[in-house]
């Protein structure tokens, strides 16, 4: 059909009349195609509004006529789809002004809305009708049918960007709305105290809850998590880099790209059901358990022995920042131009001595762009150790037990299953969710802009 | 001499380094088999039963334990179907807008807010899914007007802000900005050669992107496919926040997607232990099952990523021929 319209210029210009009406109504289809557009974004936002669907999708029906009247006068024979269209519309229309309110039955869970349908329905028919009225509005030429693929592009990544808008806004309403600087300044307690008094010359002891709330702690704890995990990975991952691009024939570096991208693939449930069976291991007592567990001391000076210690649970969380670094590593090398490697090596300079003064000085941005990426995972890396970490109310330090600030959200829904006493926190999981976002979204957009930087580099002759 | 040797001893550490991940993931495997016998030896073919619930095991036979995975099984499929069902058209648009539909401008915004995207933590998306819970689907699906319609008790949605469908929409929400910039590279590696020869022969972009573009980029799109599969097959905390921890049976209509039907990683999650103290009341056999399923997902994992390995290779030939 398209072949045919093109190969037909001569009588576009001779009917120009026709054509001058056909383009108005373009422009009507095209008006009731956004309107119903706007109908169905609204009737899948709010029940009461599906009460328009039917006008609308009758209006949707009438506008397509008269535009497949104007084409078939201009081209002499009806457009297949339009009529489509149209048929779509009217009986959609019908369908919808017959259906109850609620639709329920084969005993699914639940029972659907109409709107949900007469919402969907409307995006469905309205959507490839604007892209037909635009590409008759802007003269059916080639240049057209293309532009009129926009609606359609536009249309989806629109939804999808507002759903992230809506998330972003919603965390930000609500974690600042409880924001405050004692938040920061100070760590979450919930202990029992044992407190000694002298009473007629007697001790007695009475016990009292110490209570306190904040996110000092689990801000530390991210903190530690990234740090220690940046430690154990940067070695690694950029040894792992180094060997693939220099030393590995072509065996060894598929074996090592392979089992690098399945670390980062697997899922991270694994990591943690081999992180719990090394966590039974050692027995009790003894000073392995103590290191894999981490312990620290709560108020009464007594020693606790938590669930994992951030050494252990880094361990871990490195296993996925290293694919990371050695892609990154990697990457700078390759990015080397090789006339500067060879000048290097032409000028007497050894292969080891011009890996540690030309190869990775040149690739250190690239390798320090991975390493922000590795702490925005390491921060955010939950999967790994939700079923082993603690409140950290017993210190922060390498050995005690594990926390983060998103294991603060996790606790505050399971805390309560997990027999952490957090409830306290649960007005501020907004609050911690925003915190989290502003560390892990501004470790990202740096490691953007460096990766950016790094494109104008000197690229070789 | 010397030399020579202070070079062999550095690339020796090297070397060494370089191969924890690869003794890391042997570790991984090893311990799942290990550990995977014992529910093997003892459920048999009762592993695939169709009901599931765990229980302390003292005193109880093998034949009395119910640990089948079919709900498991099923509810994975249905999870990583709706979140690729959303995220995929979704983000090959945002790929093909990003690379031969537009200008500077928007092609930079575009490919800057899928990065930027990308470093949500999946803790969020979990968090915002009981508010995308009352938002939508509380609207959509019982309805605010529940009592004027006037239904049985067993069209009510679960009361816990959770439903497959809802997992499946938060995973499809975290893969969007995971798959974008795939099917961005796949797309942007067909040389400009061919598309010019495309537009120069008279052809639209439309008919370009179709026939030209799309054909060639085919392995690289179905790796990314893969790559995506394999992300929502693995995520474990959106769904434990948004379904649940274990299904008892498959839901009984087979599709229905308001039921809870928990995925394995979170049943994996449920059943594994640690400090989560409501496992510590499953026995040994259950913790073992977790491995089972553990291994499974592991299985399935090397398979997709080997896949999508020589599809890469694939397209990287067919491009450079």
């Amino acid at each position: 059909m398209k072949a045919e319209i093109l190969t037909r210029p001569v009588e576009i210009s001779l009917v120009k009349g026709k054509y001058f009406l056909l383009r108005i109504a373009a422009i009507v289809a095209a008006i009731v195609s956004i309107l119903a557009i706007i109908g169905g974004c609204l009737a899948i936002a709010s029940n009461s509004l599906d009460v328009y669907a039917v006008p609308l999708l009758f209006t949707l029906a009438v506008g397509f006529t008269i535009l497949s009247i104007f084409v078939y006068r201009l081209q002499r024979h009806w457009q297949f789809s339009l009529t489509i269209l149209i048929a779509a519309a009217l009986i959609s229309a019908i369908v919808i002004g017959f259906l109850p309110e609620y639709l329920q039955g084969l005993k699914i869970n639940g029972i659907i809305h109409r709107s949900l349908i007469s919402g969907l329905l409307l995006l469905a028919i309205a959507i490839p009708g604007s892209c037909y009225s635009l590409f008759y509005l802007l003269g059916v030429t080639p240049r057209a049918f293309d532009v009129s693929r926009y609606p359609l592009f536009i249309f989806f990544s629109a939804a999808a960007f507002t759903a992230y808008g809506l998330i972003i806004f919603h965390i930000i309403d609500n974690g600042a709305s409880q924001l405050n600087l004692a938040l920061f300044t100070k760590p979450f307690l919930n202990q029992t105290k044992i407190v000694e008094q002298w009473y007629n010359g007697w001790p007695v002891f009475s016990s009292m809850i110490v209570k306190q709330v904040g996110i000092l702690n689990h801000i530390r704890g991210t903190l530690m998590l990234m740090g220690l995990t940046s430690l154990i990975s940067l070695p690694i991952g950029v040894s792992v880099g180094i060997v693939m691009h220099e030393y590995a024939g072509p065996r060894v570096a598929g074996l090592l790209h392979f089992s690098t991208t399945a670390l980062r693939s697997i899922s991270g449930i694994i990591l943690a059901v081999t992180a719990i069976s090394l966590l039974s291991l050692p027995d009790k007592g003894t000073f392995w358990y103590n290191l894999f567990h981490g312990y620290g001391t709560d108020v009464n000076g007594i020693l606790q022995v938590g669930r994992s210690s951030f050494l252990f649970a880094s361990l871990f969380i490195s296993l996925l920042v290293i694919p990371l670094i050695a892609k990154a590593t990697q990457e700078g090398l390759s990015s080397l131009p090789v006339e500067i490697k060879e000048g290097s090596l032409a000028v007497g300079a050894s292969k080891e001595h011009t890996l540690f003064h030309v190869q990775l000085p040149w690739s250190t941005p690239n390798i320090v762009t991975g390493l922000m990426l590795g702490c925005a995972e390491a921060a955010g890396a939950l999967t790994i150790f939700f079923l082993i970490a603690g409140t950290g109310q017993f210190g922060t330090g390498p050995l005690n037990e594990t926390t983060s600030l998103a294991y603060l959200i996790f606790d505050c829904r399971f805390g309560p299953v997990m027999g952490d006493p957090i409830q306290d926190m649960k007005t501020y999981q907004y609050t911690a969710a925003l915190v989290l976002l502003v560390i892990t979204l501004g470790l990202t957009v740096a490691a953007m802009i460096m990766k950016k930087n790094l494109a104008k580099r000197y690229k070789g002759a | 001499m010397k030399i020579r040797q202070s070079i062999w001893s550095i690339k020796t550490v090297f070397v060494i380094l370089a191969f924890i991940p690869v003794l890391a993931l042997i570790l991984i495997a090893v311990n799942l088999v290990l550990h995977s016998t014992l529910a093997i030896s003892t459920l048999g073919t009762g592993l695939f039963s169709n009901s599931f619930s765990p229980s302390g095991e003292s005193g109880v036979t093998a034949r009395d334990m119910h640990y089948g995975m079919l709900p498991a099984l099923w509810g994975t499929f249905l999870v990583t179907l709706i979140s690729i069902l959303i995220a995929f058209p979704v983000s090959l648009t945002l790929a093909i807008l990003a690379n031969d539909f537009s200008t500077g401008l928007l092609n930079s915004i575009i490919r800057w807010i899928t990065g930027v995207l990308a470093g949500i933590p999946p803790i969020i998306y979990a968090l915002m899914g009981s508010t995308f819970f009352l938002w939508f689907f509380w609207q959509k699906f019982a309805g605010q007007g529940l009592s004027a319609a006037n239904l049985p008790p067993p069209n009510m949605l679960p009361s816990d802000e959770s439903c497959t469908l809802l997992g499946g929409l938060m995973l499809g929400l975290l893969l969007i900005p995971f798959m974008t910039p795939l099917l961005d590279d796949a797309l942007r590696g067909v040389p400009n050669s061919f598309k010019e020869a495309s537009l120069s022969l008279g052809a639209t972009r439309w008919h370009t992107l179709r026939s030209v573009t799309i054909p060639l980029a085919q392995p690289g799109i179905m790796s990314s496919l893969l790559l995506g599969i394999l992300t929502a097959l693995g995520e474990s905390i959106i769904v434990a926040y948004a379904i649940g921890f274990s299904a008892k049976t498959l839901p009984s209509p087979l599709f229905d997607v308001l039921e809870r039907t928990a995925p394995l990683t979170s049943t994996i999650a449920g059943l594994a232990g640690g400090g989560f103290s409501r496992s510590s009341v499953i026995g040994p056999v259950g913790q073992s099952v977790a491995s089972v399923m553990g291994l499974l997902l592991l299985l399935t994992a090397f398979a997709l990523l080997g896949i999508s390995l020589y599809l890469q290779r694939r397209l990287k030939k067919r491009l450079t021929q």
